[in-house]
């Protein structure tokens, strides 16, 4: 599958505006734009790692609430730098969840009680995020002819 | 009718010293048609003027003169009126609204007049008897001055109220005053444990640090000695690699940046453990300057803990030509701000070990003047308002673009030592007109954000310390 700019410009799982900057930096440096999605690539591969760990934890804590929260807070930076929104979004649903913050009036969330709940919660954002994840590093990759 | 006089001449006397009022006169009633004879005596003593040149009817007879207030006492008041008390009998003529007639101080001198008092009455006249009856103690004015108060003032019970709703005002206002300077006080407490507490936190993770170090080389020559041993888990060695490497890796070939980039990173793990105590001020900043890079253009201290964010970043600051630092935790920050002066901090929020905002607010103290901008991706306004709170100079939100960033160096007059590159829209020479922010123009585009400027540091150029001028005129 040939990915093309237009083919970006018209994916719905890029901000082709902040995407662009990235692109406009390889003028100066060869490679840049690539490097970057690179090293976003290693870290979300692994943080998506620590949260499926969490999420299938026996007996869930508040604590792995708020490491949840934490996980989903920084994912959300990097993806949002990179333009990738809808991971974005679904990790900001991660990061409020973490919380026990029902910000996006999401049905099971307003009927969460216990710690459970909430990483139901979190499960369900958490699928949709890798989802789009793996769609978008399938487009980049396709991007930038190199398997990321 | 002495007895009334006598009566009279208390009633005033209370009057006048004490400022109770009198109860209403006892002649108020029986006398009041036939005048009163205080008035009477007078009238009937200057008729028949036995004393004319101590006390007469004046030229147009509307008036009478004393001529002498001495002779006056000694020898009419006990006479006619028994007593010898001339500011008494002052007083009672007052009391029957008789005024004086002011004598200017020319004509006193002209005449040599010292002792010379006129009194008058528009009811009192030269052989005008009848006049007298109109005459009357100011009954009537004190009845008005009753009924005024009557009407101006409050019942006593509810005075009693009004009275007990301010005591309790004053107390409830007194105690709160007393639990605000209480909190003042346990919050300046607080402030200070808290920033020992940081320094103390500071001064330890440095301990750690070097400890960590040592356990490492420890344990390397141990290996190489054969011994086995169990993996590690040093968390400074740890933390600092993998930030470590992106940067030398992704970074440029450009010479100019080259060599500033290469110990761009890491300050604390370069320099000896130094303890958290602050050199003076004065010293301190000579220092801080000293250890900048050199010929750096615009030196950008970049706190931030997420890779994709710091290469991006950095990699937009360099393109201005700036140098940059990386740290990735609050603490680290203040390690680094403690040693180095920087025109510039970004600095993210949400990090490990301290948060960008607490983080600021201990830079605050040592560091006034270097722009912190925080960048950050929650838009509640009470975390903006939060972040100014702390020391913040301005919001980045995050993410943002390169105009984003431009736009906000701009904004705080740090723009002018930025190197552009030659086909960038922001690039004075490239920009349509004028050519560059003009002070009035970009005040007006920019909403000015106070930046604590004070004292302007040596090193300052011209033209940023008229930007800062400027700033406060806006």
């Amino acid at each position: 599958m040939s990915v093309t700019q237009e083919t970006l410009e018209n994916s719905e799982l890029i901000n082709w505006t902040i995407f662009q900057e990235l692109l406009l930096m390889d003028e100066d440096e060869e490679g840049f734009a690539l490097s970057l999605v690179q090293t976003f690539v290693d870290q979300a591969s692994g943080i998506f790692k620590e949260i499926e760990a969490l999420i299938q934890k026996q007996d869930p804590s508040e604590d792995d609430l708020k490491r949840l929260a934490s996980l989903g807070h920084y994912l959300k930076g990097s993806a949002a730098a990179l333009g990738l929104h809808i991971v974005q979004q679904e990790c900001e649903r991660i990061q409020n969840y973490g919380n026990k913050i029902n910000f996006d009036d999401y049905e099971p969330a307003a009927k969460a009680s216990t710690v459970n709940d909430w990483i139901d919660c979190i499960q369900a954002a958490f699928k949709n995020a890798l989802d789009n994840y793996e769609k978008s590093k399938e487009l980049l990759s396709g991007f930038f002819g190199e398997q990321l | 009718m002495s007895l009334e006089d006598m009566n009279d001449f208390r009633l005033g006397t209370e009057a006048f010293t004490t400022g109770v009022p009198s109860p209403p006169p006892k002649d108020a009633g029986g006398a009041k048609s036939s005048g009163t004879d205080f008035v009477k005596k007078l009238f009937q003593m200057l008729e028949e003027n036995s004393y004319a040149d101590i006390v007469r009817w004046s030229e147009a007879g509307d008036s009478f003169i004393i001529a002498d207030t001495n002779e006056f006492t000694k020898q009419v008041l006990p006479k006619h009126f028994k007593h010898s008390n001339f500011a008494s009998f002052v007083r009672q003529l007052n009391k029957y609204d008789f005024h004086k007639v002011k004598i200017s101080n020319e004509l006193k001198q002209r005449y040599s007049i010292e002792n010379v008092w006129e009194f008058k009455h528009p009811e009192f006249q030269r052989n005008n008897r009848e006049a007298l009856e109109n005459i009357k103690r100011k009954v009537t004015a004190k009845k008005e001055g009753d009924t005024g108060a009557s009407s101006n003032t409050v019942s006593l019970a509810q005075f009693r109220n009004l009275q007990d709703n301010f005591g309790f005002l004053e107390k409830q206002n007194q105690s709160l005053t007393e639990t605000v300077q209480k909190l003042h006080d346990e919050l300046n407490i607080l402030n200070t444990k808290y920033n020992t507490m940081v320094s103390s936190f500071l001064t330890s993770k440095s301990i750690n640090e070097s400890y960590s170090r040592a356990i490492n080389v420890l344990a390397k020559s141990l290996t190489q000695m054969g011994v086995e041993l169990p993996p590690l888990n040093l968390p400074f060695i740890d933390q600092n690699q993998p930030s470590q490497e992106p940067q030398p890796a992704g970074s440029m070939p450009s010479s100019a940046e080259a060599p500033p980039q290469e110990h761009s990173q890491f300050i604390p793990a370069n320099e000896p453990t130094k303890p958290a105590s602050q050199p003076p001020a004065g010293t301190q900043q000579d220092t801080r300057i000293v250890r900048r890079t050199n010929g750096s253009g615009m030196h950008v201290l970049l706190v931030e803990d997420d890779d994709v964010c710091i290469q991006l970043c950095s990699k937009f600051l360099m393109k201005y030509g700036c140098t940059v630092e990386v740290v990735t935790d609050g603490l680290a920050a203040i390690n680094v701000l403690e040693k180095v002066k920087f025109d510039l901090v970004l600095m993210d929020i949400v990090m490990p070990n301290l948060d960008g905002a607490s983080a600021t607010s201990v830079i605050r103290s040592f560091d006034v003047d270097t722009p912190i901008i925080a960048m950050t991706g929650n838009y509640q306004h009470q975390d903006l308002v939060t972040y100014l709170n702390h020391g913040m100079t301005d919001i980045l939100a995050k993410p943002f673009t390169k105009n984003d960033l431009y736009n906000i160096l701009e904004k705080h007059h740090i723009d002018k030592k930025l190197i552009y590159p030659v086909n960038d829209p922001f690039n004075p020479v490239n920009k349509d007109s004028p050519p560059h922010p003009v002070p009035g123009q970009q005040a007006q585009v920019v909403a000015p954000m106070p930046i604590e400027s004070e004292p302007l540091q040596p090193k300052m150029e011209p033209d940023y310390e008229n930007a800062l001028k400027r700033q406060k005129l806006v």
